[in-house]
């Protein structure tokens, strides 16, 4: 029987997609010869024919296996509620859902360019428009089938994890499009407001930025709103994808608002130290700062909301969990403070011994001022983050969590990590200097040396640290309870006013090796 | 979060935000279009203008007109291909992509009989951590029975 029903549902799935396929091809072709603009080199017969023969053969086939899974899905409660009905389901909602917003990303692109004067490509804004309506339309009809078989019947275990992977799938799809076209709109009109050239053509930034943007809107609001209905979300609140799909927006929003905030810091510090063009940066610097500024404003809102969000959800479940949510918030955006500071430490010795020891060596020395303002600014941005989050004694619910000891073994990887790959360049570099190898003369060995002695000492200050605190940590634990004495003969226990069933359940709590029996009166 | 009905604070927050954006970055680039260099054929910036505009729109027969023969033929020492005006109706309509850049003009200096227009070409980027990606390009004009023409190569896939 299951392979019956895996070969419906592969074969319904394969011709679906060439039924898509084959039709949004096929109507991209006649509207390009509706409004005379075929593609130079392409003849639209071969398109027919090729497209036309995809979609005549998808169509039946997928036609007849679906009505065959229907049929199935009518007669037999189980087939409806099925895991591998709703893998089905959910994997044609997920590549319908994506194919739509990527095609409605494009229509909104052209028609607004076309709006705004900045596009004259008419013929795009109906290509894109055919192209996402038919995977929209797909993707609703499978939407309603899977709302039918939720109302018939119910969704748990497998089938509600499936459910979750496409929804959380889609919201975190969804949220990078609204912040990533959020950012880029900020930064074109930054550009457009700022830049006091005179200009030829807008061109077609600020359209694609706000399709992005919008569609990211729909996507994720759709998305947050459905999953957030009852009967949805008291399913989906205490669940691990839930909190996996918040916290991976939350670590990309926490690092790219630094990444932001630092490459901001790291202009200005490099115009105070006099350096024309920081990183290589245009003539005008107010335009190369649109796009820090741009970053820093959005994923610091970003930031701030899904924090809310998870402060929310956590609220909603018992006291531990909501404990669990924020100490994991702290400890997250603690590593990646670290993480920033330690590059910063790391750059900044680096960027000295090699002026030092060039200069000693009386090699060229290069240009330094830009590094240094670089490094400086990701330490100035890095340890007062680490700090304001990390807390070396904290109380002794915190001391003992899951994401504390994460933390600080993370930290103590990255450490031994980056010491041992900066102490074996060290030793390699010590070998060619004592063998006399061809560089060895020109002191480069030296100067690499002085280069990875940078990354191993901050390394052993970072991992000493971490390494000090976990044996603290594991010193002050305090010792395990000491488990009640078993006891070892019968106990005679009278229960009234309950049924068998719930004497049964109430025992079964007990450990291990106990065992119990039941004597219920005549 | 009741339902689709209703919408929360910080949900309208956002919607309010996504719609401030999406009126600020129209109407800049409506004022940016309304303030942007006249398409004067007696002015080396009008010239570029008219070149880069009629690219954008998919113009080959416009933008070949304001090309010199010197900008289509060869060149001692540079490796620039020899255009006939189908070869350059073909590449720009082969380069065509979905978004185009925005260009601008950095700086200008004009002598008699030849000029040089800097440019600023901006693209979008495919790098998350950026969001654009700007070149610089440099036009070099001259002035033919009184008309400016492009003389450097003509490059139509830079502005594309």
């Amino acid at each position: 029987m299951i392979q019956r029903r895996l070969y419906i549902y592969i074969v319904a799935a394969a011709s679906l997609a060439m039924l898509l396929i084959g039709l949004v091809n096929l109507g991209t072709t006649a509207l390009d010869q509706l409004f005379r603009a075929t593609p130079p080199f392409t003849n639209p017969r071969d398109s027919y024919a090729g497209f036309g023969a995809v979609t005549l053969v998808g169509l039946p086939v997928w036609g007849i296996h679906w009505w065959i899974a229907q049929r199935l899905a009518r007669r037999n409660l189980d087939e409806r509620a099925s895991a591998l009905r709703r893998l089905y389901l959910y994997a044609v909602l997920a590549a319908t859902g994506v194919a739509t917003a990527i095609f409605a990303r494009s229509f909104i692109e052209h028609a607004t360019g076309f709006l705004l004067g900045a596009s004259s490509d008419g013929p795009s804004v109906a290509r894109a428009l055919w192209a996402a309506l038919v995977p929209f339309a797909f993707w609703l009809y499978h939407f309603r089938t899977a709302a039918v078989d939720r109302t018939v019947a119910g969704e748990s275990g497998n089938s509600a994890t499936l459910r979750r992977w496409y929804t959380y799938g889609l919201l975190l799809l969804g949220l990078a499009f609204l912040l990533f076209g959020a950012r880029n709109l900020l930064q074109q009109v930054w550009v457009l407001l700022v830049d006091r050239s005179e200009t030829i053509v807008p061109g077609g930034l600020v359209p694609s930025a706000i399709a992005t943007m919008l569609t990211g809107l729909v996507v994720f609001g759709f998305h947050l709103h459905w999953s957030s209905r009852a009967p949805l979300i008291e399913d989906d609140r205490p669940s691990t994808l839930r909190a996996v799909q918040s916290f991976l927006a939350l670590t990309a929003s926490v690092a790219l608002a630094l990444f932001g905030a630092s490459q901001l810091s790291y202009y200005a510090l490099a115009r105070l130290l006099g350096i024309e063009h920081p990183g290589g940066v245009g003539s005008n610097v107010l335009v190369a700062v649109g796009g820090p500024v741009a970053t820093v404003v959005v994923f610091s809102l970003a930031w701030l909301w899904i924090r809310r969000q998870l402060a929310a959800d956590a609220g909603d479940v018992e006291a531990t969990r909501q404990a669990g949510v924020r100490h994991l918030y702290t400890h997250l955006v603690a590593f990646l403070a670290l993480a920033t500071l330690a590059i910063g430490a790391a750059g900044l010795l680096w960027t000295i011994s090699d002026q030092l020891l060039n200069g000693w060596l009386g090699r060229p020395v290069g240009e330094w001022r830009d590094k240094i303002s670089l490094f400086i600014t990701l330490m100035l941005v890095g340890a007062p983050m680490w700090l304001g989050h990390w807390r070396a004694s904290p109380a002794a619910d915190e001391r003992y969590t899951l994401s504390r000891r994460l933390y600080l073994y993370a930290s103590l990887l990255g450490s031994v990590l980056a010491a041992l790959i900066a102490g074996a360049v060290f030793v390699y570099r010590l070998l060619a200097l004592v063998l006399g190898t061809s560089d060895a003369a020109a002191g480069a060995p030296l100067v690499d040396m002085g280069k990875a002695a940078s990354v191993i000492v901050v390394a052993a200050v970072i991992g000493l640290y971490h390494w000090r605190t976990l044996r603290t940590d594991s010193a002050t634990r305090p010792a395990p309870a000491a488990r009640p004495a078993v006891i070892d003969r019968d106990v005679r226990l009278i229960i009234t006013g309950a049924s068998e069933d719930d004497v049964r359940r109430l025992l079964g709590g007990l450990p291990e090796g106990a065992s119990y029996s039941i004597e219920a009166p005549k | 979060m009741g339902g689709f009905s209703q919408i929360d604070r910080s949900s309208g927050l956002v919607v309010a935000a996504v719609a401030i954006l999406t009126l600020t970055g129209s109407l800049a680039v409506i004022l940016s279009r309304a303030n942007a260099v006249a398409a004067d054929a007696s002015t080396p910036g009008g010239v570029v203008a008219t070149y880069v505009r009629a690219i954008q729109a998919g113009d080959a027969d416009r933008a070949w007109e304001l090309l010199s023969q010197s900008a289509t033929g060869p060149v001692p020492g540079e490796p620039r291909p020899i255009f006939s005006r189908d070869d350059f109706r073909q590449q720009v309509q082969s380069s065509r992509r979905p978004t185009t850049p925005g260009v601008r003009i950095v700086k200008m200096s004009e002598s008699d009989d030849t000029a040089t227009v800097q440019l600023s070409i901006t693209h979008a980027s495919a790098n998350p951590l950026t969001g654009m990606s700007a070149q610089q390009a440099t036009i070099s004009l001259v002035r033919q029975a009184g008309s400016w023409l492009i003389n450097s190569d003509p490059s139509p896939w830079a502005f594309q």
